[in-house]
């Protein structure tokens, strides 16, 4: 029996993204460093590819694809990875793929910085929506690369961050506080990276 | 001008997630010329031309109202500011100032900005000058427009190839006409694209970062006025500042607005200038949606616009930063002073009288329009930079005056005869508009949006009067019936005092007639009595729309519990007094707070008749017409009238009465032979030796002394019931003297309008340079001179030689006679007036240097100058006259304060 292949890209932030898996329902390939992949051995039928990675979400989440007597190629994805940043939309870090720890950090999502109480008793949340990011445990290499984009008190990145565990992920465009006091990783435990004037990408 | 907020507008403001992002941007202006003092004018004094030397940059960049620093180095302003008015190859003529000490080879920087400056006017020989150049010729009849173009900057942000801006002059202006053409330019590092420079909105496109000046052209009657605007684009590459903090951005409608910014940049010091224009731009996020909600399409982004206050900025080097305040127009104009406003409608004459002659001081047709038409146009440069909105009534006013200060507070002395006030809006905008409760037709007042529980935050706080604050309120105003002026009087509530407040009187309003009188006394004592004078909202929103000037409402609606009042209100009309945007850097809200009152309207006043003046035989009856009275020229005493008089005054008549009233003259610089009035309705009580009745004068004097000062006290038929004699005056030279007239006891128990000062013609204070007209060269040996002709008798001109002694006398060419200016090669003695009299007249003679100056007045068109040495014949080479036209400064009196004691004021 003649077999095939089927071939694309997973992307991430403007970068090829590795380390995921993508299934046909019975075969599986993972991606490369920079995030293209190949599912071999495909007999003719249709397929429905899924990609998964723990910590990410992707848009399409499924792809239909036809085999029929050829290599089928161009099945891209685009992923979102929390924990990316990046001082543009191109070439954004994961910042996990620079730990080698388990641990991950947690994202806050605050959907506005001034509540205030109307006329009526309702509240009306004012101000910009606020992102979070506090880490138990950073590696070096992840503190050297959050300096690089910030090394004052405050500097303006992209980031890719989601708004709840079920919502999927989103880029925004984003002023990332990060005082002196939080940069410290040698001497303290909790680390947290705030991220204010969010603005959806 | 304001405007209602769009349904999608509302949506926004009443949305979630508004935060903004605020960015400033300062502005330093290009300097399009520059040169050194060539050399020093006569004195500091009244300075209204220099000479330059070692210039850059084109005359013909140079702008009437440009501003030019005045420094000791290249670029500094430590020695002052001018006002530049023309430039030729040689000089500069510049608005009359005595603030600058010249020294030599100073620094001028002409910079492309344009302040605000007053515009002197002055008598000088026999009429009133323009800025001490220009008559009286037609302006008031064929009236130049008023420019209306927008703010006086905008900041745009240029992402693709092109930006663009609609800008919009179709609001310019003339009272009584419109405007008949457009015309626009631009200046700037690239061309910018005009949809149509000949309409009156058209759209600006821009294609290079930079600053640009944007000019428009207003024609009317045939005169044109230009106005300029400032457009800075920039880019990615270029970004605006944005690290700095803002906590206020605030503004009253009788203060205008301001802010202070901390910035964080301790270098930043060298770069902050006094009087630079800062901009303040946000780009506001509604939800997600990014967009600016303002009055004026395509200025929404802009939060605020003013120049920084030089004596703000200061630099905390412990926090890194350095802070200055930035104020907006308002500001300006109340500390930019200029010289008295007066105006008199030609029509304020006796009924049969013959209608005065127009000139800088009398207009035919007055209106307070019509006066900021002048006040704008003429007696200041704000429409060069700002925007001015007059307040369309058409009521025709007797007279419209502002005493010798602010510019502000002329436009709100003389405004207020139609209950209107100035007031500036966010962007610098200047408003006279006419206080709302006074309104009779309120119909087009626009409401900017209707406040209800959705809007509001926290608690709103109401104040509310218990009792009334006016228990009587009188008017006296001038209606205008079609050939002079009407008297009318009206009082409210009635001719009965209500049980409690206070009385009030306001005087010179305008009506148009009788009922209109009683209605406006009605509405101004409605406005005093306001029940609900203070309410102030926190709004959940950014809410740029309302503002402080230009006539608006809000709407407030309020159910039982909503106040602790206990207050219900359906659509409660507000005007707005105060308007406060709160920046809260943890959050960017960006939030509005609001000061109202609620509006008020009220019944009619009654028509009341004056009083029976003493001795009067005839008083007028019910319905008798009540003519005003009305002076000669520069003369006016309107009745004061108030409650009938207790005569407690007149009945202790010979106890001691201390109490001095302070008078008010106008003008307060008395010219020699001309005067100044005070109204002042009064009667005099005995004066002996104990209790005198006398006018006491603080003031300056130049060239008078204080036998030259008459004091008059003047009937209510304009008679000159007394002239006071002189008992003592100081004399303290360069300060405010004091002098003492009496009134003498034969004046006792007369009934006075008001009193006059007056200054006998006496000797010029001053003279200085006026434009250049003409030189040409005469041989050192030419013993007969050459005629300098084409001189307008009754004109003052100067002469000087190039460079050594000269004689110039007149037409019979006496070889020894008429003025021989000169300096001996021995001492400091020149002739004066030696030649037979009738030639030439002069009274002075400025010595400078070596070589003298003369300053004279023709009496003939042609008079001969040659120089001293042609007596000899020995001299080879040549010398050129400088005949130049010369500003004279008469003899004055600057008064400072009035007082009159002993007297029963009515």
């Amino acid at each position: 029996m003649t077999t095939y292949t089927i071939s694309g890209t997973i992307t991430a932030g403007g970068s090829g993204l590795a380390g995921v898996t993508i299934s046909d329902g019975t075969r599986s390939a993972i991606s490369a460093a920079d995030g293209t992949y190949s599912i071999g051995s495909v007999p003719n039928g249709s397929y429905t590819l899924t990609p998964s990675k723990v910590g990410a979400s992707f848009s399409p989440a499924t792809l239909a694809a036809a085999v029929s007597s050829s290599n089928l190629t161009g099945k891209d994805f685009t992923g979102y990875v929390n924990f990316m940043i990046g001082t543009s939309l191109v070439g954004m870090t994961d910042l996990m793929a620079l730990s080698r720890l388990v641990a991950y950090p947690k994202s806050t999502f605050v959907p506005w910085s001034k509540p205030v109480t109307l006329g009526d008793g309702t509240v009306r949340g004012l101000g910009w929506k606020t992102i979070e990011w506090s880490w138990k445990i950073i590696s070096p290499a992840q503190v050297e690369k959050l300096r690089s984009f910030c090394s004052g008190a405050s500097a303006e990145v992209y980031i890719v961050s989601r708004q709840n565990v079920a919502d999927a992920f989103m880029a925004y465009k984003a002023v990332m506080i990060w005082p002196q006091e939080e940069r410290d990783f040698l001497r303290r435990t909790d680390f947290t990276i705030k991220f204010q004037r969010l603005e959806a990408q | 001008m304001a405007r209602a907020a769009t349904s999608d507008e509302l949506a926004l403001l009443r949305s979630s997630n508004q935060w903004t992002k605020l960015f400033l941007y300062i502005h330093n202006p290009e300097t399009v010329f520059t040169a050194q003092l060539d050399s020093l004018p006569n004195s500091n004094d009244q300075v209204t031309k220099i000479a330059y030397k070692n210039a850059a940059g084109s005359t013909g960049d140079v702008i009437d109202g440009m501003t030019c620093l005045v420094g000791t180095t290249a670029g500094a302003c430590d020695v002052g500011f001018i006002r530049i008015r023309a430039i030729d190859t040689t000089s500069i003529t510049l608005g009359e100032t005595s603030e600058i000490v010249w020294q030599t080879d100073l620094y001028l920087t002409i910079l492309d900005d344009f302040e605000f400056w007053g515009k002197k006017l002055a008598f000088l020989g026999g009429s009133y000058t323009l800025e001490n150049d220009t008559p009286y010729v037609e302006q008031y009849s064929k009236k130049a427009p008023v420019p209306v173009m927008g703010p006086y900057f905008n900041v745009l942000k240029l992402t693709g190839s092109t930006v663009s801006l609609s800008m919009d002059a179709s609001a310019s202006w003339v009272p009584g006409g419109s405007i008949s053409a457009y015309s626009w330019a631009a200046h700037g590092p690239a061309a910018v694209t005009f949809s149509d420079a000949a309409a009156a909105a058209p759209t600006l496109t821009f294609s290079l970062i930079g600053t640009f000046r944007i000019s428009c052209t207003v024609t009317a009657n045939d005169y044109t006025t230009t106005g300029y605007r400032y457009i800075y684009v920039y880019d990615t590459a270029h970004p605006l500042l944005s690290d700095f903090t803002i906590d206020t951005i605030s503004g009253s409608r009788t203060d205008g607005w301001s802010f202070k910014v901390d910035w964080y940049n301790t270098v930043a010091m060298t770069l902050l200038k006094d009087r630079s224009v800062a901009v303040l731009v946000a780009e506001d996020h509604y939800g997600d949606t990014i967009q600016s909600i303002g009055p004026i399409p395509g200025y929404e982004h802009i939060v605020a616009i003013g120049r920084i206050k030089g004596s703000s900025i200061k630099s905390n080097p412990e926090l890194n930063d350095v802070s200055f305040s930035v104020q907006g127009n308002a500001w300006w104009l109340q500390n930019t002073i200029s010289w008295p406003f007066t105006l008199m409608d030609t029509h304020a004459v006796k009924s049969g009288g013959t209608p005065l002659a127009v000139d800088w001081m009398h207009m035919d047709g007055l209106t307070i329009d019509a006066a900021l038409w002048c006040w704008s146009i003429w007696r200041s440069t704000i429409v060069k930079s700002t925007d001015v909105y007059p307040t369309s009534d058409t009521r025709r006013a007797f007279s419209s005056a502002g005493n010798l200060g602010a510019l502000w507070d002329q436009i709100k002395t003389f405004s207020d005869a139609i209950g209107a006030f100035p007031a500036c809006d966010r962007y610098g905008r200047l408003f006279v508009q006419i206080d709302i409760p006074l309104l009779a037709d309120r119909s087009s007042i626009p409401t900017v949006m209707a406040i209800t529980k959705q809007d509001w935050v926290d608690d709103i706080s109401i104040t509310k009067l218990d009792h009334l604050s006016t228990g009587w309120y009188e008017g006296v105003g001038f209606n205008y019936n079609g050939t002079n002026f009407d008297v009318v009087l009206s009082t409210a509530p009635g001719n009965s005092l209500a049980q409690f407040g206070n009385v009030q009187t306001k005087n010179n309003l305008v009506a148009s007639s009788q009922s209109a009188m009683n209605a406006l006394v009605g509405r101004l004592l409605s406005r005093q009595n306001n029940l609900f004078p203070v309410v102030d909202i926190s709004l959940a929103s950014n809410n740029r729309l309302i503002d402080v000037a230009g006539q608006q409402y809000v709407t407030l609606s309020l159910a039982l519990g909503d106040t602790s009042l206990g207050i219900v209100w359906t659509n409660k009309k507000l005007i707005i007094n105060w308007v406060e945007l709160r920046y809260e850097a943890d959050s960017g809200a960006l939030l509005t707070s609001i000061e109202a009152a609620a509006d008020t309207d009220g019944p009619a006043g009654v028509t009341i008749i004056p009083p029976t003046p003493p001795g009067n035989p005839n008083p007028p009856g019910p319905g008798t017409p009540i003519h005003p009275i009305v002076p000669p020229p520069g003369i006016w005493f309107p009745p004061i009238i108030g409650p009938k008089p207790t005569d407690d005054c007149k009945a202790n008549k010979y106890a001691p009465e201390t109490k001095e009233y302070t008078l008010y003259f106008n003008p307060t610089q008395i010219n020699g032979g001309s005067f100044a009035d005070a109204s002042f309705s009064c009667f005099i009580r005995p004066s002996d030796a104990t209790y005198l009745t006398r006018i006491e004068i603080a003031a300056m004097r130049f060239g008078v002394s204080w036998s030259d000062v008459t004091v008059q006290a003047i009937g209510a038929d304009q008679s000159v019931l007394a002239t006071a004699a002189f008992m003592s005056g100081s004399s303290d030279s360069g300060t405010i003297d004091l002098a003492t007239y009496r009134f003498s006891p034969g004046l006792s128990g007369a009934s006075v309008a008001g009193f006059r000062i007056s200054v006998a013609s006496g000797a010029i204070v001053s003279y200085s340079l006026g434009s250049f007209i003409k030189s040409d060269t005469v041989a050192g040996n030419n013993s007969s001179g050459i005629a300098v002709t084409g001189l307008t008798i009754g004109q003052w001109y100067s002469i000087e030689s190039s460079g050594g002694p000269f004689y110039f006398y007149g037409p019979s060419r006496p070889d020894f006679y008429g003025y021989s200016p000169q300096i001996s090669e021995g001492g400091d003695w020149y002739h004066v007036n030696e030649g037979p009299a009738g030639f030439i007249s002069a009274t002075d003679i400025s010595m400078e240097g070596k070589y003298s100056r003369a300053y004279f007045q023709a009496s003939t068109t042609q008079i001969y100058f040659r120089v001293d040495d042609s007596y000899f014949s020995d001299n080879s080479g040549d010398l050129s006259y400088i005949l130049r036209n010369a500003i004279i400064q008469p003899a004055s009196l600057l008064l400072s304060g009035v007082g009159v004691i002993n007297v029963c004021k009515q």
